[in-house]
C-alpha cells in the first residue's frame, strides 16, 4: 500500500508539492507538466525526502523511469539480469521479452543500438520481472507504437499481479485501463 | 577501374605515403652526401642489421622496456588509487591536489637531476616515466569518477543493486573510458620522458646510453636505428596495453549479457 500523508516538497525555495495526500494500492498520478508528478514518484521510491508529511511504501521497489536509465554498454539481457535479485537464466528473461513484444534480434544487442520503443520494452521487463512489492512507472508507454500499446498494457497488468503500483501518465486510456486511485496534481 | 579501387584503401595510401617519404629521405641523403649529417634509410637498415644479432642490443631494449613499462604501471595504479581517494574525501583531495599540480608543472629535467642526486641512475627511467604519467591518470580518473551517471546511481538504489553489481555494472564501466584515454596519452609520454631521462642520466645498458654513444661517435645511422627501435617499442607497448584494456571492457559487457 502506498500512503501519502500531507506530503510537501520543494527544490530550494520553490515549492513543488504541497500537502499531497493519498492512500492506494494502485495510484495513478496525472497533472500538467511541472506539477510534480515525477518528483512525487521519486518521493515514493525513496530517492527524495519530503520536506513535510510522510511517505509510506513497500520496501522492495522497481521502476520504469521517465528517462530509460538503461546501462548503455549492456545488452537487453544484461540490463534485466543486473537488476534481478540473485541469478537468473536466459529462459525466463527471453519469455518476458517475447511477451512484451521485443524482437529477438534486439535481445543480445547493446541497448544504445535499440529504438525508443524497444528500449521502453526492456525497461518494462526490468521493472516487472524482479520480485518487487511496488512498481513505479513514469510514463511507461512513451515510444510504444499504437498497434502494440494495448498488448503492452495488458502485459504490464498481468505481470503486476497483486503488487502495488504508482503510475504517472498523461494518457486517459492508461487511467481507464489500470483502474487506480487517481491523484491529480497542479 | 580496379587500380582506382585499390588506391582507395587506407593501407595502400599509407604504404604509398611511407614509400614516398622514404624515397625523399634517401634522395636527400644522397644529395647531401654526408652520413654524419643525414644517414640514409639504407644506412639505418645496415645499422639495424649490425646491431640486431648482438646480445647488447636486446639487453638494452629489455632494460629500457622493463623500466619504462614498470614506471607506467606504477603511475597507472597509484594515480587511480589516489584519484579514488581524492574523489571520496575532500581532505584527501585538498592534500593530494598541490603535489599533483606541482608534478605536472615542474620541468622534467628538474626531476631527472633530483633523482640522480637521491638515487642510482638505474631508477631514473622508472621514476621519471611514473612521474610524467601520474598526473594524467590522476586527473582523468578523478574526472571520470566525478562524472559518474547520477541517474544510474538512483537506478541502483531503487533496484537494490549489490555493492558488487554497482561496481562491475555501473562504476567501473563509467570510469574506464577516462582511464583508457589517460593511458592513451600516458603510454607515449612514458617512453618520451623515460628515454630522455636515460640520455641525461646514462644508466648502464639502457637505450638512452646507446643514443648518447651514437651522438658521441657521430654514428647517425645508429642514432636513427635506436630512434626507430624506441618508436617501435612505444607502439607495441601502446597496442598491448590498449588491447588489454579493450578486452577487459568487453569482458564487463559479457559478464551480464551472454
Amino acid at each position: 500500500m502506498i500512503a501519502l500523508s500531507e506530503v510537501s516538497f520543494g527544490y530550494g525555495d520553490a515549492p513543488v508539492l504541497r500537502d499531497v495526500a493519498a492512500q492506494a494500492s494502485v495510484l495513478t498520478i496525472t497533472g500538467p507538466n511541472g506539477s510534480g508528478k515525477t518528483t512525487l514518484l521519486k518521493l515514493i521510491l525513496g530517492l527524495l525526502e519530503p520536506s513535510g508529511g510522510t511517505v509510506s511504501a513497500p520496501a522492495r521497489k522497481s521502476a520504469v523511469f521517465q528517462d530509460d536509465r538503461l546501462i548503455q554498454h549492456l545488452t537487453a539481457f544484461g540490463n534485466v539480469r543486473i537488476a534481478y535479485p540473485g541469478k537468473v537464466a536466459n529462459g525466463p528473461i527471453a519469455a518476458e521479452f517475447e511477451a512484451v513484444g521485443l524482437a529477438e534480434e534486439a535481445w543480445r544487442r547493446p541497448v544504445r543500438e535499440l529504438s525508443g520503443g524497444q528500449r521502453r520494452r526492456v525497461c518494462l521487463v526490468r521493472a516487472l520481472l524482479p520480485n518487487s512489492e511496488l512498481v513505479c512507472l513514469d510514463e511507461p508507454f512513451t515510444g510504444i507504437d499504437a498497434e502494440s500499446l494495448s498488448a503492452v498494457r495488458t502485459y504490464v497488468r498481468d505481470r503486476l499481479g497483486a503488487r502495488d503500483m504508482a503510475l504517472v501518465t498523461h494518457n486517459d486510456d492508461d487511467l481507464a485501463f489500470f483502474h487506480g486511485t487517481r491523484l491529480r496534481l497542479g | 577501374m580496379t587500380s582506382t579501387t585499390a588506391l582507395d584503401k587506407p593501407w595502400v595510401r599509407g604504404l604509398v605515403a611511407a614509400a614516398f617519404w622514404l624515397a625523399v629521405w634517401q634522395v636527400a641523403a644522397l644529395l647531401l652526401g654526408n652520413t654524419v649529417l643525414l644517414a640514409s634509410p639504407v644506412d639505418v637498415v645496415a645499422a639495424f642489421a649490425a646491431l640486431a644479432p648482438t646480445w647488447g642490443f636486446w639487453a638494452s631494449v629489455g632494460y629500457s622496456v622493463a623500466r619504462i613499462a614498470s614506471g607506467f604501471l606504477i603511475a597507472a595504479c597509484l594515480g587511480t588509487v589516489l584519484a579514488w581517494a581524492a574523489s571520496l574525501n575532500r581532505w584527501a583531495q585538498a592534500l593530494l591536489s598541490p603535489p599533483i599540480r606541482a608534478i605536472r608543472s615542474v620541468p622534467v629535467v628538474s626531476f631527472i637531476i633530483l633523482v640522480l642526486i637521491w638515487a642510482d641512475s638505474s631508477w631514473l627511467s622508472v621514476t621519471i616515466s611514473a612521474l610524467m604519467v601520474l598526473p594524467i591518470i590522476f586527473a582523468n580518473v578523478e574526472e571520470g569518477i566525478g562524472r559518474r551517471d547520477a541517474a544510474l546511481a538512483e537506478l541502483a538504489q531503487v533496484f537494490g543493486f549489490s555493492r558488487s553489481r554497482r561496481w562491475w555494472g555501473i562504476t567501473l564501466p563509467g570510469v574506464l573510458p577516462y582511464f583508457t584515454a589517460a593511458c592513451r596519452v600516458g603510454l607515449g609520454l612514458a617512453w618520451k620522458a623515460g628515454v630522455s631521462a636515460e640520455v641525461i642520466g646514462l644508466p648502464d645498458g639502457s637505450i638512452g646510453e646507446r643514443l648518447y654513444q651514437a651522438k658521441l661517435y657521430l654514428a647517425t645511422g645508429d642514432l636513427f636505428c635506436w630512434t626507430a627501435v624506441i618508436v617501435a617499442c612505444s607502439f607495441a607497448f601502446e597496442k598491448l596495453a590498449l588491447g588489454a584494456l579493450s578486452a577487459f571492457e568487453s569482458s564487463l559487457t559479457r559478464g551480464y549479457a551472454k
